[in-house]
């Protein structure tokens, strides 16, 4: 009944633990389904740990069986709770003391060890998006042909192609974007630092051509949309702004009304007034916009301004506009300045930084619904662990038979079954006095007196 | 058996004692540790990042001392007592040592500075007020530079972005307190607020391109802007003119110290004819010829095909309504051979009368560039004030502008693309706060620490020998129990 007992409490502890583990781990699984072996990182270790506990378990299970002492089963029991600890608490504190300035060095500052350790599952939500919204971008802009959007969601990192496009692609913006920009720029750029000069610099200073940079192996022109003949044969040549490193639109409002109270040609302000208020006059002068916008646009892609893809539009806010959204006003121009991500297919330089290495940073997430549960379940397991011993303890005191009356009576064991830990103990001078003070009593074999000293022996 | 039972009490009562032993030596120093931790960390933020160490590095050292005070005497005394008596005073003596530093040492500082805080106009609360209140002093104090650090965008130490100039030259971070100007690294003699706080420089002398100002960087352009500016003021003088005119000088006289250097190698090496050197500082910004190849993309994806009818359909509409407002050069002049001459020519068909130079004024407000390996313009200024401040004024203006943390200007601190910064603020109030802040942290960095620790070693002066005295008590119980049971626990 209690060897029952006892594998009932070695089942309450870890291998309940791991299933709470695996419970909890489940939005992440979920979020991180296609990416294989990586998202089962907190469950392996939770599993490992578990494993070792099994094994000292198992050791200190049979040292008790063979103690020949209390002391014995005890110290096994020291042995288990130790270990509980260790594995549990000792291990999240190592963890908690080591991971945050790794993780803060591998991602640049971009994940903070406290956003993953308390939300990890928005923090896997967020990741399993890149991945999702990297292939629908890829399936529009018909960089992924093969299969239908479904298809390739539902197969995700496990894809071949999916995979292969995000690494060469990060490869791309990375060596052929963010590497080639000289001096601080894009770093202050990317550090909410995007002040006017630093953007002309970032579109004027002369960058790093591939062969420049004595950190570039290779030249890497492996994007397969823009100037491709045919979808994915051709590879072509892509040239990264600034814009492309930084996430979404970059967007303005002007005040047109109120910034022509300063006019004094009437016809003019009546003119723009119109434009500024009439939705078909404005709808008139965004269609004549159209094709000098595409000339801009065009015009930024030669090398004497941007050098590549960066779309510019005008949109005027009318009547409708405001009904969709109340918070826009009516008469402002809107400006937005977009990037070429989208259109290629490719996150900016941050988020796709992540996505690269998404499979190694999904089982960083995964290490951490491992972590409230092994913190919560340090108390119970060892105080599983010290039951154990108890149990242990109770069916030694059991199984114990009493010496013969003769054989207590023996001041010591046979000097053969001594052990060296027996002997260093009385070695102690605290022990030593004390054989001394034995009146009438031989000495000489004090080494092999017992532990439990019990002076009434000696003293009759 | 009564015997038995008469062992396993000395035992119990031997553990007893042990335990009581060991609860009262810790008692003292390691509960005097925790409760100065405790009062310490009320000492917040990075000014008192050092300063927060020193109450727990001085209960270290004081537990040290009676360790090892401990030990000698256990050599020393064979008598308990004696041992007793030694350390428990030598436990006093490290407890009492702190509070009379602070009350026969510090304490006269404070009225000494009672008085400069006086004499300069500023305020200060008395040593009593501020030993009972030393947590909400630092607090404010910390608050107070917050609002600096937040106003400027910047924090309090400083920062360098990129491992490199634009140019790929190199900079020297220099750590607070050099006042040496390394001459294996700088061209130049001249470095701005060399010995003012940690910074990145480049080879100029200048501040590293991706430099970003510190605190005590920031405060010294503040005020070497604003001090200079008042001394003028005072001297009925304007500093800004003062500067043009000096700026104009060198820039005018052929045969000025600015104009032989514009013609010298060294110069020349970094703004010479080869642009397609990395070093050359043409490549950074919106030369004249840069500008053209610009306005020619332009022209001719604007003026030709849907663009261009749409263009002057456009032009068209706008001279129906103003009757003629835009000439017809403007749609002409949009093709391939659009340059800065011809925006010139067009500006005088609209009436306005400006020049390529004016043009390229204020492009450089959004593009400009020195070269971090040749000397600035401000350099060759004789006047070492005004010197000072043109460099203080091109660091808080062009530099801050740049990184997005202007000291300088109508609006200061985060001006980017997405934030439009605070209105500047009155220089005059910042710096008699300025005044005020540099002072408190001055003291209150140095004295805070021991202020601290005061309260906890007050009473602990008292518990710390007690507990000594205990711990000796109680050593001594259990070692008679311990006695007594090896006699055969008869007695």
């Amino acid at each position: 009944m209690k060897t029952f007992l006892k594998v009932i409490l070695y089942l309450l502890g870890f291998p309940l633990m791991i299933g709470a583990v695996v419970y909890v781990s489940l939005p992440i699984l979920e979020a991180g389904k296609t990416y294989g072996i990586w998202i089962y990182g907190g469950i392996g270790v939770t599993a490992l740990i578990g494993l070792i506990y099994l094994a000292v378990g198992l050791i200190t299970w049979n040292a008790s069986r063979k103690a020949k002492t209390l002391a014995g089963i005890r110290k096994a029991t020291a042995a288990l709770v130790i270990c509980a600890v260790l594995l549990t608490t000792g291990i999240w504190f190592a963890i908690d003391m080591a991971l945050p300035p790794i993780l803060d060095d591998a991602t640049s500052g971009t994940i903070l060890y406290e956003d993953v350790r308390d939300d990890y599952i928005a923090k896997s939500e967020v990741h399993g998006l890149l991945l999702t919204k990297f292939i629908e971008m890829n399936v529009a802009n018909g960089n992924l042909t093969q299969l239908s959007l479904e298809q390739y969601l539902a197969e995700g990192y496990g894809n071949e192609e999916v995979k292969n496009l995000i690494h060469d692609n990060f490869q791309s913006i990375d060596q052929d974007g963010y590497a080639t920009f000289k001096g601080p720029w894009v770093d202050l750029a990317s550090d909410d630092r995007m002040t006017i000069p630093t953007i002309v610099h970032l579109v004027i200073n002369d960058r790093y051509e591939s062969t420049e940079d004595p950190l570039k192996e290779d030249v890497i022109f492996i994007y397969k949309g823009e100037g491709r003949e045919e979808a994915g044969t051709v590879e072509s040549p892509i040239k990264w702004t600034v814009l492309d490193m930084q996430e979404g639109v970059l967007s303005f409002d002007i005040d047109a009304l109120s910034m022509m109270s300063g006019l004094t040609d009437e016809g003019l302000t009546s003119l723009l007034e119109m434009i500024l208020t009439d939705e078909d006059t404005a709808a008139g002068i965004e269609e004549m916009l159209a094709p000098i916008l595409g000339a801009v646009n065009d015009a930024i892609t030669d090398e004497a301004l941007a050098g590549s893809v960066i779309t510019v539009d005008v949109n005027i806010v009318t009547d409708s506009d405001v009904e969709i959204d109340e918070s826009l006003k009516k008469g402002t121009i809107n400006i937005s300045i977009v990037p070429a991500n989208e259109s290629r297919g490719v996150w900016d330089y941050m988020n796709m930084a992540w996505l690269d290495s998404n499979n190694l940073l999904f089982t960083v997430i995964s290490l951490f619904p491992a972590r409230r549960i092994m913190l919560v379940f340090g108390g119970l397991v060892v105080i599983l662990s010290l039951i154990i011993g108890a149990i242990r303890e109770s069916q030694y005191k059991k199984n114990l038979v009493l010496p013969a009356p003769q054989q207590q009576a023996m001041p010591y064991p046979a000097r053969a079954t001594v052990s060296k830990k027996m002997a260093k103990e009385y070695s102690s001078p605290y022990m030593k006095a004390c054989y001394r003070s034995f009146n009438n009593y031989d000495t000489r074999g004090s080494l092999h007196l017992p532990k439990s000293i019990d002076p009434n022996d000696y003293t009759k | 058996m009564g015997n038995v039972k008469t062992v396993n009490s000395l035992k119990a009562r031997m553990v007893f004692w042990r335990i009581l032993k060991v609860a009262f030596y810790l008692l003292g120093f390691l509960l005097l540790f925790h409760l100065v931790y405790r009062d310490a960390g009320k000492l917040e933020g990075d000014l008192f990042e050092s300063a927060r160490k020193i109450p727990l590095l001085v209960v270290a050292g004081a537990w040290a001392v009676v360790a090892i005070v401990q030990i000698i005497c256990a050599f020393i005394f064979k008598k308990r007592m004696a041992r007793i008596i030694i350390v428990a005073i030598v436990g006093f003596a490290v407890m009492v040592g702190p509070l009379v530093y602070l009350d026969f040492f510090i304490e006269p500082e404070f009225d000494t500075l009672a008085q400069e805080y006086e004499a300069e106009g500023l305020d200060f609360d008395s040593y009593g007020l501020q030993v009972f209140n030393y947590a909400e002093l630092a607090e404010d104090l910390n608050d107070d530079i917050d609002e600096f650090l937040d106003l400027y965008n910047i924090d309090y130490e400083s920062d360098v972005y990129g491992s490199t100039n634009t140019d790929t030259s190199e900079y020297l971070e220099i750590e607070e307190g050099t006042d040496v100007i390394d001459t294996s690294f700088f061209i130049s003699d001249y470095v701005f607020g060399l010995s003012v706080g940690d910074a990145a420089y480049s080879k100029n002398g200048m501040y590293a391109d991706g430099y970003v100002f510190g605190f005590a960087q920031t405060k010294y352009i503040l005020e070497t802007y604003y001090n200079t500016q008042q001394k003028y003021k005072a001297d009925g003088e304007d500093a800004d003119e003062a500067l043009a005119a000096a700026l104009d000088d060198l820039t005018s006289d052929p045969n000025s110290d600015w104009n032989e250097y514009k013609e010298s190698a060294e110069y020349l090496e970094f703004y010479g004819d080869n642009i397609d050197e990395v070093k050359n500082a043409k490549r950074y910004y919106v030369t004249p010829e840069r500008l053209d190849a610009i306005l020619s993309a332009l022209g001719a994806n604007l003026g030709a095909g849907d663009s261009g009818d749409s263009l002057r359909s456009i032009i068209g509409t706008i001279n129906m309504a103003t009757g003629g407002m835009i000439p017809s050069s403007v749609a002409n002049s949009l093709t391939g051979d659009l340059s800065l001459e011809a925006v010139v020519l067009l500006a005088s068909s609209f009436g306005l009368d400006i020049s390529e130079d004016y043009i390229m004024e204020l492009l450089e407000g959004f593009s400009n560039y020195q070269s971090p390996q040749t000397k600035p313009i401000f350099y060759f200024i004789e006047d070492a004030e005004l010197r000072d401040y043109a460099y203080a004024k091109y660091f808080g203006e062009v530099h801050g502008g740049k990184i997005g943390s202007v000291l300088i200007g109508e609006r200061i601190g985060c001006v980017t693309m997405d934030e439009s910064g605070y209105e500047a603020e009155d220089l005059g109030e910042r710096m008699t706060m300025l005044k005020q802040t540099e002072k408190d942290l001055g003291y209150m960095v140095k004295y805070y620490p021991w202020i601290a620790l005061r309260n906890c070693f007050m009473y602990f002066a008292g518990l710390i020998p007690f507990t000594i005295a205990c711990a000796y008590l109680f050593a001594s119980l259990e070692k008679k129990t311990l006695d007594k049971l090896i006699k055969g626990g008869t007695r």
